[in-house]
């Protein structure tokens, strides 16, 4: 079935049309859930709100991008709306931050660390790690989605790194 | 922000495992859906109720009274409407200038015995300065001739149309259908003695004297346009009652 008759058949409202689209997108979307929320139960809720979501106005979707983008979207502000509730918040931080240099290392990222590592970052700084480094959303769609100045995206986005690679270090993953 | 080696970050967040949902959240997505779809199927089947007729009346007693309409502001917002509107008020400032135009130009004078070129060129004639007597029924709601003394009183009345086929027969003594009703009258008919043909009869006479007053009115050139209408009328209403006459025998 192609994208646009999966549409066209979700916006009928037919159930099999709908589980085959859910099917499709469901892991992406509840992984960029608990990437944002940092916790599994939450990412289940994220994820059934979020769809039902687009079941719910698929009928608006105007095909001005991806049906798995427009998707994501309705996921990534669904999960922070979620975020919201829990009253988001992000680390105060001083200018000297956006000057530091940062060495990633030649030698290779163990990924299971780095998911830990994202996971252990504070919540408002994470959340801005996965939207622009995992996503690829641009500081000026973070700072609309979140509520907030492009510089503090970008301020949020480098302390996130400053701390990945501390912890990666610390860990002997990177090596000075 | 300055990074070095940033290719390694990308390349292991471009390797970070995918996550599986518990199976459950569909079946907790399509419990939700079901139960939509059957309150919305419920909502629409819900009867519908007609109200008191007395409602509408209780409403209606309580608005207030309707804005005046405001036809001419409508109308006139009408685009096509102007323009149309425009264009008449400059079809009638243009007739009336042609009709005084033509009023002011000496070639335009009635004259209907000759082919004389203006009235202008003929002295005023003196008979033409008193009303001539003429029946009511040759002149219905007309007023009075205004008699003419010069040219330039001339120039400022209306003109009249005349039908110089009706004023020829005018002025034909012969009148064929009026000798044939003295002629009728004359060997005494019984027609004659009808009520009605004797009204008709004295009407008939009554407008041939006026004609015959207003013949020597006109004189020889016939140039005076409310004398000349005045004759027209009185012709029609004899046509009329000639008619009459011949449908009585």
């Amino acid at each position: 079935m192609t994208e646009q008759q999966l549409i066209l058949q979700c916006r009928a409202g037919d159930r099999l049309a709908q589980r085959t689209l859910y099917e499709r997108y469901c892991k992406a979307m509840y992984t960029v859930a608990y990437r944002i929320t940092s916790n599994f139960e939450d990412a289940g809720e994220v994820l059934q709100d979020a769809f039902l979501q687009v079941f719910r106005h698929i009928g608006d979707f105007e095909q001005r991008s991806t049906l798995g983008a427009w998707i994501k979207t309705i996921t990534v502000r669904t999960a922070i709306s979620h975020l919201r509730r829990r009253r988001l918040a992000f680390v105060e931080l001083e200018d000297k931050h956006q000057q530091e240099l940062i060495d990633w290392g030649a030698n290779g990222l163990d990924t299971d660390y780095l998911e830990k590592a994202i996971q252990a970052l504070p919540e408002g700084a994470r959340a801005i790690f996965v939207l622009a480094e995992v996503e690829g959303f641009a500081h000026r769609e973070i700072a609309e989605m979140l509520q907030i100045s492009e510089g503090t995206s970008k301020s949020q986005l480098h302390y996130a790194k400053k701390k990945l690679r501390e912890d990666l270090f610390a860990a002997g993953i990177i090596y000075a | 922000m300055t990074e070095l080696h940033y290719n390694t970050l990308k390349q292991a967040l471009e390797r970070l495992p995918q996550h599986t949902p518990p199976g459950s959240i569909w079946a907790s997505i399509d419990q939700v859906l079901n139960e939509e779809a059957q309150l919305a199927h419920a909502v629409s089947a819900l009867p519908q109720y007609a109200p008191p007729a007395d409602i509408w009346a209780s409403i209606e007693a309580q608005l207030p009274a309707a804005a005046a309409p405001q036809p001419g502001w409508t109308v006139w917002t009408n685009t096509r409407l102007r323009y149309a509107a425009a264009a008449a008020v400059l079809l009638v400032v243009f007739t009336g200038w042609l009709l005084l135009w033509r009023t002011n130009t000496p070639e335009m004078a009635i004259n209907p015995v000759a082919n004389t070129p203006t009235i202008n060129t003929h002295a005023p004639q003196p008979s033409t300065t008193a009303p001539i007597p003429v029946p009511a029924t040759a002149r219905p709601q007309r007023p009075a001739p205004v008699p003419v003394r010069n040219p330039e009183e001339i120039t400022t009345q209306s003109i009249v149309v005349v039908d110089n086929a009706l004023l020829d027969a005018c002025q034909t003594p012969e009148d064929q259908s009026f000798a044939l009703i003295e002629q009728i009258c004359v060997e005494q008919l019984p027609v004659c003695e009808n009520p009605t043909f004797k009204a008709l009869k004295s009407e008939l006479d009554e407008l041939s004297s006026a004609k015959q007053a207003l013949q020597q009115a006109l004189g020889q050139y016939a140039d005076d346009p409310e004398l000349v209408s005045q004759m027209v009328e009185i012709e029609q209403n004899r046509i009329e009652i000639i008619q009459k006459m011949i449908q009585l025998i």
